[in-house]
């Protein structure tokens, strides 16, 4: 009923779409070099 | 009975979201490099490690 290879692919979206903005974030919150 | 190779992949998935975001991390961070490179070889020998393994538990399942 659940189908969980949606449920894996919409996830593995989620994680490449928010690693980008993630690594903005840290690098604010660290003071890197932007 | 569920194998070794699903295992696996999960590790590669979790290693190399970590390797996506720690790396430019540490090379934007001014004195990050030098504190924590072995962070990121390590990530990378782990990574190519599992990218050998999945493949060979792919080919010739345990």
């Amino acid at each position: 009923m659940f189908n969980w290879n949606i449920v894996a692919q919409l996830l593995s979206l989620a994680l490449v779409t928010l690693s980008g903005p993630a690594v903005i974030f840290l690098l604010y919150f660290k003071r890197g070099n932007l | 009975m569920v194998g070794i190779l699903p295992l696996f992949v999960v590790l590669l998935i979790i290693v190399s979201f970590a390797m996506v975001v720690a790396v430019p991390v540490i090379l934007a961070t001014p004195g990050e490099w030098e504190k924590s490179q072995g962070i990121v070889w390590s990530g990378a020998g782990l990574w190519s490690a599992l990218v050998i393994l999945t493949g060979v538990f792919n080919a010739v399942p345990a």
